[in-house]
């Protein structure tokens, strides 16, 4: 679905990301895992075409991505933020949005709209003001938008970081069922536990560079010193 | 008795009494202001969206000069269109000087760098995230510009009612464009400059009544205002 071959990205002399490459296959979710700072969002937005790679080559459906011309591969990917980014406008304008964007009919959009808000649970909240939504019902709407257009992949940046435990649950199954639906989910997170109980395979980076890529039960058993250190919690970052 | 007693009471019965030449003054205010700010708003605005998402070669030079421009001297901006338009100036032959249009294009060139300005900050105000969110979203470049002005809305409407206020209470640029005709030109803040000069306190003061609560009304529109965007 998704390779990456050698992305580096230097921001002001600073190397963020060096030498990345990986798969993402169809249909599976991919944690990108690390600490703070190791360039997960950085790699994300580059994945979301918010961010050229400095070098390297990023491949969608095995063609090298043209950010000159992404008129037909902007609709099929989309990302969700750390922090629940909401338009001020009505809970079902945000969520129609990217539908809108399509130029889908009024009618259908009703449909596909009132169809996501109830699956985060927020059918009551849709006539609301987005910006008066806590921050777990925003993340829900977010999550809610980015599944409404039905993107082949999904990027989710540290989704519930700053999340209760009640909505991180809720958001992690919501997660969970949208994968069920067949679209191709990568996360960015820092929460070992989080990556143990959604992922198929992770990606663990830090400083910048991919230490690991492994099917999540390898992942987990490896005996690397770095892969390790992060997941006993003896690395200080 | 006191002359300000006996204006006060002159001037409550012209504006009870709807006097014609009072509404006159009034309704030509608001049609020369209410024009020349709905053009400003419909050049400035672009005008701000375009130096916010677009960027060039000298366009800190150019946001300089819009900053610059809206602090214009209305007397200033008089003069330069009162010589554009005077019967030798470049644009005399279409005698405008001394119309209600001199007065409204002297309006308009104190309108256009507010609401520019004004316009220019809201957008770039707007969190880069939520541009992005918009991208992420498939929104094409159009569509995100009409995000950008969705979430400054409320900064955009402020430079609307500010140009208004300022175009409503100018006084020196009109009065050497317009040149203060009665029943043509004169407007409520050249009357009570002429009704103070002649004495007429009742007048002066009926105009200025209405020139406050003007101004009062838009200072309550742009208070609600504020605290509807704090509210978000």
């Amino acid at each position: 679905m998704i390779s990456l071959d050698g992305i580096s990205k230097v921001i002001d002399g600073r190397i963020i990301l060096s030498d990345i490459s990986f798969e993402a296959e169809k249909g599976k979710i991919l944690c990108v895992l690390g600490p703070s700072g190791a360039g997960k969002t950085t790699l994300l937005r580059i994945l979301a075409f918010l961010e050229r790679q400095s070098s390297g080559q990023y491949y969608f459906d095995g063609e090298a991505v043209d950010f000159n011309n992404l008129d037909t591969l902007k609709y099929r990917i989309t990302m969700v933020f750390q922090k629940p980014i909401l338009f001020n406008t009505s809970v079902f304008e945000n969520v129609a949005f990217g539908l809108e964007a399509r130029g889908m009919k009024r009618e259908d959009i009703k449909r596909i709209v009132g169809e996501n808000i109830e699956m985060v649970g927020m059918q009551r909240y849709e006539t609301e003001s987005a910006l008066k939504l806590s921050g777990g019902e925003g993340q829900r709407i977010a999550l809610a938008r980015a599944f409404a257009i039905r993107p082949d992949v999904l990027l989710l940046d540290e989704p519930t970081a700053n999340l209760d435990p009640a909505n991180v649950s809720l958001v992690e199954d919501i997660i969970k069922r949208f994968n069920d639906s067949g679209s191709t989910i990568i996360i960015a997170t820092h929460n070992i536990p989080q990556a143990e109980r959604l992922s198929d395979k992770i990606l663990f980076l830090l400083d910048g560079k991919a230490e690991d890529f492994l099917e999540k039960e390898h992942f987990f058993t490896t005996d690397k010193e770095k892969t390790r250190a992060f997941l006993e919690g003896r690395m200080v970052y | 008795m006191n002359p300000i007693i006996e204006g006060l009471e002159k001037a409550f019965e012209l504006i009870i009494s709807l006097d014609p030449e009072v509404m006159s003054i009034t309704f030509l205010s608001f049609q020369i202001s209410g024009l020349s700010v709905l053009l400003g708003t419909l050049i400035g605005i672009p005008l701000g969206m375009f130096l916010s998402f677009r960027d060039f070669f000298g366009k800190r030079l150019v946001v300089t000069i819009n900053s610059t421009f809206m602090g214009l001297p209305p007397v200033v901006v008089g003069l330069f269109v009162y010589l554009l338009l005077s019967r030798s100036g470049p644009f005399g032959p279409l005698q405008l000087l001394y119309t209600p249009s001199a007065m409204i294009i002297v309006q308009l060139i104190m309108a256009i760098p507010i609401v520019t300005g004004i316009t220019l900050s809201s957008a770039n105000g707007v969190e880069k995230s939520i541009k992005e969110t918009a991208i992420s979203l498939g929104a094409s470049r159009i569509r995100l510009i009409l995000v950008v002005l969705r979430e400054a809305r409320f900064g955009i409407l402020t430079a609307v009612i500010t140009s208004f206020g300022a175009a409503i209470s100018e006084v020196g640029g009109i009065m050497i464009a317009g040149g203060d005709i009665r029943w043509h030109t004169r407007v409520l803040t050249t009357a009570v400059v002429l009704a103070t000069r002649k004495g007429e306190y009742g007048m002066a003061i009926a105009l200025g009544i209405i020139l406050l609560f003007t101004a009062f009304l838009v200072n309550l529109f742009l208070n609600r205002l504020q605290q509807r965007g704090v509210s978000r």
